[in-house]
């Protein structure tokens, strides 16, 4: 495990290698230390999830287009 | 933890007359600070429930109808950041549950289905959705996490289609029967520090006594009874910010638990 970086509780391991090449480039990321760019990444990727979009099908839109017009929002 | 009950069309109009009978009304008003919220927009559910948890107005977040352009307005349609976003990327345990800025309406964080679409309109649509709503937010109360939001849509349908009738009080009891269950049957309120927003995007009167009519009194449906009103209800206790219109909610919050 020597390609890893490690912490105590809380933190996560990533490769050694990956970190240098993060470091190497922050400013060119935009950020000021690599923990910074691992997060905000893994925020994003976690929004994305959580938004996650709501599919919604044909009859189902008609359905809810049906409600809509009942009430007179259509 | 700060817990914000929606009930979408909750009306002074028909708590006040009635607090014999909507005993967990009557006992936070009496705990707490009982208010009224008037809109100066119009009291459209879509565009007031984006406005009270982005805290913009609506000629900021542009959002003022369920459908844009013949399409079904969706989340990702809407570019703001609602607080549950916000607080989330500041590492807070947020929920919420059912939001009906949007059909069908949105949760964060916990998987829910809306009942109906969000749209319940008869009387089996309407018990499932208090029913659904309540255990799931009990469930979520449960886990003890920063904010629990969750809003019931039902009175809303149930006005339009009968309000002046004697039905609307038993529905209201029912919810309040629900709200009894959240607030004191979880224990949330006993637990100190703890906070309560109670609050409705609208209230509800007969067609011609809002200052602007939302909705047409002839739809597909029928004749619907009633229509939206520019006095919201408010029942907050804990909460130090004040909040005189919707967007308020949002400062509040981020305020009590930003």
């Amino acid at each position: 495990m020597s390609d890893v970086r490690e912490k105590g509780e809380g933190w996560v391991k990533i490769p050694e290698s990956l970190y240098r090449v993060i470091k190497e480039r922050l400013d060119e990321l935009g950020v000021g230390s690599v923990e910074e760019f691992v997060i905000q990444v893994v925020r994003q990727a976690v929004e994305e999830l959580t938004r996650k979009k709501v599919e919604i099908t044909e009859e189902e839109r008609q359905a809810i287009e049906k409600r809509l017009r009942e009430l007179g929002y259509l | 933890m700060l817990l914000v009950v929606g009930i979408d069309a909750a009306t002074w109009r028909v708590i006040r007359p009635n607090l014999d009978v909507l005993v967990n009304f009557k006992r936070l008003i009496d705990m707490g600070e009982a208010s009224s919220i008037v809109l100066k927009e119009k009291p459209i559910s879509a565009a007031v429930w984006c406005g009270m948890f982005s805290g913009k107005l609506p000629e900021e977040h542009g959002h003022t109808s369920y459908v844009r352009e013949g399409k079904i307005v969706r989340r990702e349609d809407i570019n703001v950041d609602f607080v549950w976003d916000i607080l989330d990327r500041k590492g807070k345990n947020v929920k919420a549950i059912n939001v009906p800025f949007v059909v069908p309406p949105y949760s964060f964080g916990v998987e829910f289905e809306p009942v109906g679409f969000g749209l319940p309109t008869n009387e089996e649509e309407w018990m499932e959705e208090l029913e659904r709503v309540t255990e799931k937010t009990k469930q979520v109360i449960a886990e003890g996490p920063d904010l629990v939001i969750a809003v019931y849509t039902l009175l809303d349908r149930i006005q339009h289609f009968h309000w002046g009738e004697d039905c609307v009080v038993e529905w209201y009891r029912k919810v309040d029967e629900k709200l009894g269950e959240l607030v004191f049957g979880t224990g949330v309120m006993e637990e100190r520090g703890n906070k309560l927003i109670l609050i409705s995007d609208h209230g509800f009167c007969g067609f011609g006594e809002a200052k602007v009519q939302t909705l047409p009194r002839k739809t597909e449906y029928g004749e619907l009874k009633g229509d939206h009103h520019e006095e919201a209800i408010l029942i907050t206790v804990n909460v130090k910010h004040k909040i005189e219109k919707p967007q308020d909610v949002f400062y509040a919050i981020m305020e009590e638990v930003g």
